[in-house]
């Protein structure tokens, strides 16, 4: 069970995570706090659960995670700049998501890992899923009312806890370290890190962070399978533009920008 | 748009029998109208240009129907149908994919006859797996939907038209 308590007294932010809510099981802390913030929640407030039974991913699928071992949890921004800059907050949460597990991981002398970035909002170990993003904002034009961070990151769970179409395709930091990461530590150290970069953020126009995000992605120049509306077709991943948009070339050498779709890396 | 591009407008507005010419362009918005029967351009701006980033779509641009076509026809009364003046047009905030409903199984939010209220969900839009929920700035009954669910649409790209109450 989440140690709310410990979080608490671990938490270095100012917002971040003050205002927290846990539940032992919920149907997910997207659709939560979405409620919470429409009825005027603050900013950093942060749900957390041991147990989704409809976490969402992306068009209605299903993320799957044992209860009690992982981290599910979702966090409210009411950015001030506007959807044009923030459009970028995935590809931002991402570096500093990796960044804060890497740093979680040698501060607790544990054996490191390497976390790679794939477009655009997942956490990968060894082409194997370690955490995704889904991010959710209620729009006034341009402005943005709210915005709701969700984030679920495979800690200890096992080979056995994941579903049999899973075991190839997601994994734990348990699984490469041999040593159970303690969740609230984990989590506070990102908040902790995140209330900071966000802040910068804000005041730098989301400058940078398309840079910092192409350090951790290996997949420049390789052949990738890119599924859209329109249908799925053989490409090259190239680049990721100033926007955060992806950059690919077909087989026909046509070059192309994907704004949203889905990328299979191989 | 700069200084050269507008007097080019009111050189090709003046040589024209066109009375008037309305721009939008990145949430600016310019109107050029010929007084008859001099044939002088004015120019108006109709919202100022300040920042992008800090910029609300305001409501009277959203609220009014297209002029090109009444201003060919500059003789004639200038608004064709009072019911014209009620559409409100909604309108991407940014490029993305257009949906109808918050799952492929799911209901849409919203369909042509019903009535929205202010802060009302109309679609998503998403964009690097942001999700974006569009609320309606209106009270008011859904005219037309433009786009078909899960197409691509451009910034600023018409999603909505809201018959206001």
């Amino acid at each position: 069970m989440f140690k709310e308590d410990e979080l608490r007294k671990l938490l270095k932010t100012s917002i971040f995570g003050q205002n927290l809510f846990y539940f032992n099981e919920m149907d997910s802390t997207n659709s939560y706090l979405m409620n919470l913030a429409r009825q005027g929640a603050p900013e950093g407030t942060l749900v957390i659960t041991d147990f989704q039974t409809s976490g969402k991913g992306r068009q209605n699928r299903v993320w799957q995670s044992p209860p009690g071992k992982n981290l599910l949890f979702s966090l409210l921004l009411r950015p001030e700049l506007s959807i044009e800059f923030v459009r970028k907050i995935t590809l931002a949460t991402s570096s500093v998501l990796a960044e804060s597990i890497e740093q979680y991981l040698h501060k607790n002398h544990l054996p490191p890992v390497h976390i790679h970035l794939k477009w655009p909002n997942d956490l990968l170990i060894d082409q194997k899923k370690l955490a995704g993003i889904l991010s959710e904002s209620v729009l006034h034009n341009k402005d943005i009312s709210f915005l709701v961070i969700g984030i679920g990151l495979n800690l200890n769970a096992t080979k056995q806890d994941f579903s049999p179409d899973l075991k190839e395709l997601a994994t734990s930091l348990f699984e490469y370290t041999g040593h159970e990461i303690e969740r609230e530590k984990l989590l506070a150290r990102f908040l902790t890190y995140y209330e900071k970069a966000y802040v910068h953020w804000e005041r730098t126009f989301y400058e940078g962070v398309v840079d910092r995000w192409k350090k951790r992605c290996r997949q420049f120049h390789t052949p990738i399978r890119v599924h859209t509306v329109e249908g799925t077709e053989e490409a090259t991943f190239e680049d990721i533009d100033s926007s955060g948009y992806l950059i690919y070339k077909n087989s026909s050498g046509r070059t192309k920008q994907l704004i949203s779709g889905e990328v299979t890396c191989f | 748009m700069d200084l050269k591009e507008i007097k080019q407008l009111m050189k090709m507005l003046e040589q024209s029998d066109i009375s008037e010419i309305e721009i939008e362009e990145e949430g600016k918005k310019l109107r050029i109208t010929k007084n008859f029967p001099s044939g002088n351009g004015e120019v108006h701006f109709v919202s100022a240009p300040v920042p992008a980033a800090a910029q609300p779509m305001p409501q009277q641009m959203v609220a009014e129907a297209p002029l090109s076509v009444q201003s060919e026809v500059p003789t004639e009364a200038p608004v064709p149908a009072v019911k014209q003046d009620n559409l409100v047009e909604v309108r991407s905030p940014m490029v993305g994919t257009f949906y109808r409903a918050p799952s492929p199984d799911a209901d849409p939010y919203v369909e042509v006859g019903q009535n929205v209220a202010v802060g009302q969900t109309l679609c998503i839009v998403e964009a690097m797996k942001l999700m974006n929920e569009i609320e309606s700035e209106v009270s008011g009954k859904i005219a037309e939907i433009l786009v078909e669910n899960a197409q691509p649409v451009e910034y600023n790209q018409v999603l909505f038209l809201i018959e206001k109450s």
